[in-house]
């Protein structure tokens, strides 16, 4: 028999207390034990790792390598920047009990930060897995308890937590752990420390998402919404306010004063935060026994309230469950919106099947919230970041600040398009497979399909990364020559990416997976990934960068030497009046490239 | 076995099932007919737990199907009209999960996967993951889990769907041998000829109603088609239905003896719409000579309130 089987086989008898309805002359039924429950559960989440496991290193190992080394590159830069981040502090704060404070609400700060979006990730996840997933459905026709299925799906959303949470932890940890040379027992407790704490806020969010489950739909889905709002809202002017500070006050010992003060928050003795970071800090400077009681903290409230989380499932999960599923989901949609007649009226140069296909995929995404508010918070993000621009700078070096910050930011920008056309245009072909019938049938060629496709992702991508480069650049005050090489320079990466993206969405589909993420997490999306990173990198060393080395060159914080080796370096001299135009040059050839192989093998494809 | 008793389930303003009053005993196949969006797959659901009633109870071997302690699931052996299973997992440790979750002995599911696996002919691809079958494939599976402990009651939700014909041949066979071993089976479908074939009642529901319950013979003498197929038939009366709820005036009221009866236009006898019976283990010939005897409480008061408004 296959790996299924458990090897005890106990029934439970019928609960005390449970009874056949009035009307029943059945004989009673018998449910089995939790434990054996327990075990089969174990079982089928161990053989889908398995599988999984093996599949990837399978079918998937250029992406294993490539998440290997890419992730592990990142891990030990984080982790060398940690390092040198507190060996900064050793050196440069001369009072020991100072930098023993600053560690200690550095901890706090970061494991909070955390701890938040531990919370609101878990509840997110858990929703998702508890509500919508299809195999809770099977599991409520089978004679299940309901805590258990609770418990997987909480383990389940605490693994995926969990994993993202320790990769973030552990440079910083580990940084630390090299400066103040902790001795083993500190590692050794790393990872059951970082394991239980998961334990608390996936708790939390679970909380949350079982309390709105219950009894949020009654209330409707605007509050919903409006809270939502309200809570980032919060969390941003929280932000702000611990990161406000007059302009002549950066790195400074009022600065380092006043910002304590305002992250003493984060020193609360009741957060599971301030557990974390203190018992760590306490193993590092090797005092267990402080190490060991915060751990066993940890220990006892994850535990603690896993065990509230189940008790509180038992009792309203069900009726949850039962109420969402009963919620009338139809809605009515206008006919046409102003953005449909737009596309439809006003774009007549191309042609109107073009134009029914464009539309085709707008309306798909937008009436998708999981394809674009993943997008809609990375985009909420920059842009806060970008108005906040002004208040991080050393006052006497504004110039090379500006001068680096700008052109980073559009680095940014073009790296969040390249995720962006990875994960939503790549997959449009793909996403066609099992209703191509729809477009095949119709009296189209498949190569106006793939232009329709490249047309739709050119309506949707120039126009905000044009908007976030313009925000940026008019924070940093650039100059206006400055600005018109970042939009050309951004124009480029939009038609580059998205010419990529659509080829190679072409050349490598996969018609069996139907979710985008799935499919842009595969090979294709995989090498779609890595050639659009190297085209980034290719178009702004081309058409960014040169403004920038003209502006170090005209700067008078250089010395005159410096000016005069650029000025006089022929091959410099042409990268920078020249590049922009290979740049453009570079960008249709990439496209071609990646077109003309898309459309061949399109045009031969099966379905 | 099976008991709804008075449901009706709404989705905020929508009516989606309507003091539905039904009872099937042990030992009958019976067939769940209506058009699409007429409330079956809702009653359905609502059987196996995975919907609520907004008003009365539907019950499972005496067990409540939405009560906490999930005993009612261990007497339902449920086909949904959408197969989910494990795309992770072979056929066979799907097989062996649900099996060990229903409470069967290593022994005695390692038996009953093997007869299942010889009925349903699923040998070739049980080893297989299941993210690699087709449809039919699938569907073999998911019948084969349905069945495998057993189940005193089986739910259907249009089970043919996908099938090829030797496999629907099988699913015909298998229910009609369940049933003459005391098992219910509850099956919506909507392809009339399996229903006529082997079912011992059929239930039309439109709109959210019960509009007739009884056998296919009976439907034919209410109708007065004797030769007319149950397509045929069945097609007569939603369309019917549909008038009546389009123009609410249409519906034909009298009285005959004591009872007052609503009679759709052109349906030759009273409406059976809600006909209930206690579950006393009746043999299905005699449920149905109680049909058409009295309209049940439901049907009476709609009724009583349409008369007091004329």
């Amino acid at each position: 028999m296959g790996g299924v089987s458990v090897s005890e086989d106990r029934l439970a008898p019928l609960a005390e207390g449970i009874r056949p309805a009035e009307n029943s002359r059945e004989t009673p039924v018998t449910l089995i034990s939790p434990r054996l429950e327990a075990a089969l559960f174990r079982n089928v989440l161990f053989l889908t790792a398995r599988t999984l496991v093996r599949q990837t290193l399978t079918q998937a190992w250029f992406r294993v390598w490539l998440v290997v080394i890419l992730g592990g590159g990142l891990w030990l830069g984080l982790l060398g920047l940690f390092a040198e981040g507190f060996q900064f502090l050793e050196t440069t704060i001369p009072y020991a009990d100072l930098v023993e404070q600053t560690v200690r609400y550095v901890f706090g700060t970061f494991f909070m930060a955390l701890t938040i979006m531990l919370m609101i990730s878990g509840a997110i996840l858990l929703h998702g897995g508890l509500f919508r997933a299809p195999d809770t459905a099977f599991l409520m026709t089978q004679p299940v308890r309901i805590e258990r299925i609770f418990l997987t799906k909480f383990a389940e959303t605490v693994l995926l937590s969990s994993w993202a949470f320790i990769i973030l932890s552990t440079p910083l940890l580990l940084g630390y752990a090299q400066v103040v040379e902790a001795n083993w027992p500190f590692y050794v407790a790393l990872l059951p420390y970082l394991v239980s704490f998961v334990y608390i806020p996936a708790a939390g969010g679970a909380f949350v998402c079982l309390l709105l489950a219950r009894f949020i739909p009654k209330l409707g889905r605007m509050l919903v919404v409006v809270g939502i709002l309200l809570a980032i809202l919060g969390l941003l002017a929280f932000f702000q306010w611990i990161s406000w500070l007059p302009r002549n006050q950066f790195l400074n010992v009022q600065w380092l004063e006043r910002t304590l003060d305002r992250l003493s928050i984060t020193q609360f003795r009741l957060l599971p935060s301030w557990w974390l970071a203190t018992g760590l800090l306490a193993m590092a400077a090797g005092n267990y026994r402080d190490g060991v009681m915060f751990f066993l903290l940890i220990l006892a409230n994850a535990l603690f309230l896993q065990w509230c989380c189940v008790q509180l499932a038992g009792k309203i999960y069900q009726p949850a469950y039962l109420a969402l599923a009963s919620r009338l989901e139809k809605r009515a949609i206008r006919r046409r919106n102003l953005f449909d007649r737009v596309i439809l009226e006003e774009f007549r140069g191309i042609p109107a099947f073009a134009r029914q296909l464009i539309l085709k995929d707008i309306r798909l995404f937008r009436r998708d919230p999981v394809q674009w508010s993943q997008l809609l918070v990375f985009v909420g993000l920059l842009v806060f970041y970008f108005l906040n621009l002004r208040r991080f700078y050393y006052e006497q070096f504004y110039f090379a600040w500006v001068n680096l910050v700008s052109f980073l930011n559009v680095a940014v920008v073009a790296l969040l398009l390249t995720t962006f056309t990875t994960r939503f245009v790549f997959p449009l072909i793909s996403l066609e497979g099992p209703r191509f019938w729809v477009l095949g049938l119709m009296p189209i060629s498949r190569r106006a399909i793939l232009w329709s496709k490249l047309g739709f992702a050119l309506v949707l991508c120039p126009l905000p990364c044009a908007l976030l480069v313009l925000l940026s650049d008019a924070m940093l005050n650039v100059e206006p020559y400055v600005l018109l090489a970042h939009q050309w320079a951004m124009f480029l990466c939009c038609l580059g990416l998205t010419g990529i993206a659509v080829g190679l969405g072409a050349r490598f589909p996969n018609f069996r997976a139907f979710s985008a993420a799935r499919i842009a997490s595969g090979f294709g999306g995989t090498v779609n990934l890595v050639l659009s990173t190297v085209f980034i990198v290719v178009i702004l060393v081309l058409a960014g960068l040169p403004v920038h080395i003209r502006m170090i060159a005209e700067s008078s914080f250089l010395l005159p030497t410096v000016t005069a080796r650029i000025s006089l370096n022929p091959l410099l001299v042409a990268w920078l009046t020249y590049g922009p135009l290979l740049a453009g040059g570079v960008t249709l050839a990439a496209m071609a490239v990646a077109l003309y192989v898309g459309m061949r093998h399109f045009e031969r494809l099966e379905f | 076995m099976i008991d709804f008793w008075n449901v009706s389930k709404r989705y905020g303003n929508k009516l989606a099932v309507s003091q539905l009053d039904l009872h099937i005993p042990p030992g009958e196949v019976f067939a769940f007919l209506g058009p699409n969006g007429a409330g079956k797959t809702t009653t359905i659901r609502m059987l196996v737990g995975l919907l609520h009633p907004t008003e009365g109870r539907v019950s499972v071997c005496g067990y409540d199907t939405t009560g906490r302690d999930r005993l009612a699931a261990q007497c339902i052996g449920y086909v949904p009209d959408q197969p989910y299973l494990y795309d992770k997992l072979t056929g066979r440790e799907f097989l062996e999960f649900v099996g060990q979750l229903r409470g069967l002995s290593r022994r005695e599911l390692s038996a009953r996967i093997e007869r299942e696996v010889a009925r349903f002919e699923m040998g070739d691809f049980l080893d297989e993951l299941t993210e690699t079958y087709s449809h039919g494939m699938r569907q073999r599976v998911v019948f084969a889990a349905a069945v495998l402990h057993d189940p005193k009651v089986i739910v259907l939700d249009e089970p043919t769907v996908g099938l090829d014909p030797r496999s629907t041949k099988l699913v015909k066979d298998l229910l009609r041998e369940r049933a003459a071993v005391g098992t219910a089976v509850f099956m919506s479908t909507h392809t009339l000829s399996i229903a006529e074939e082997i079912a011992d009642r059929i239930g039309i529901i439109h709109h959210g109603k019960l509009i007739f319950v009884g056998t296919v013979e009976e439907l034919r003498s209410a109708r007065a088609s004797d030769h007319a197929s149950l397509e045929e038939i069945f097609l007569q009366l939603t369309a019917e239905e549909q008038q009546n709820t389009n123009s609410p005036s249409s519906p034909e009221i009298h009285t005959s003896g004591g009872d007052v009866h609503m009679t759709p236009s052109g349906v030759g006898n009273p409406r059976h719409g809600t006909t209930s019976r206690e579950d006393n283990g009746d043999s299905p010939n005699e449920v149905n000579r109680q049909l058409g005897e009295s309209p049940n409480e439901g049907t009476l008061l709609a009724t009583k309130t349409l008369l007091d408004q004329q």
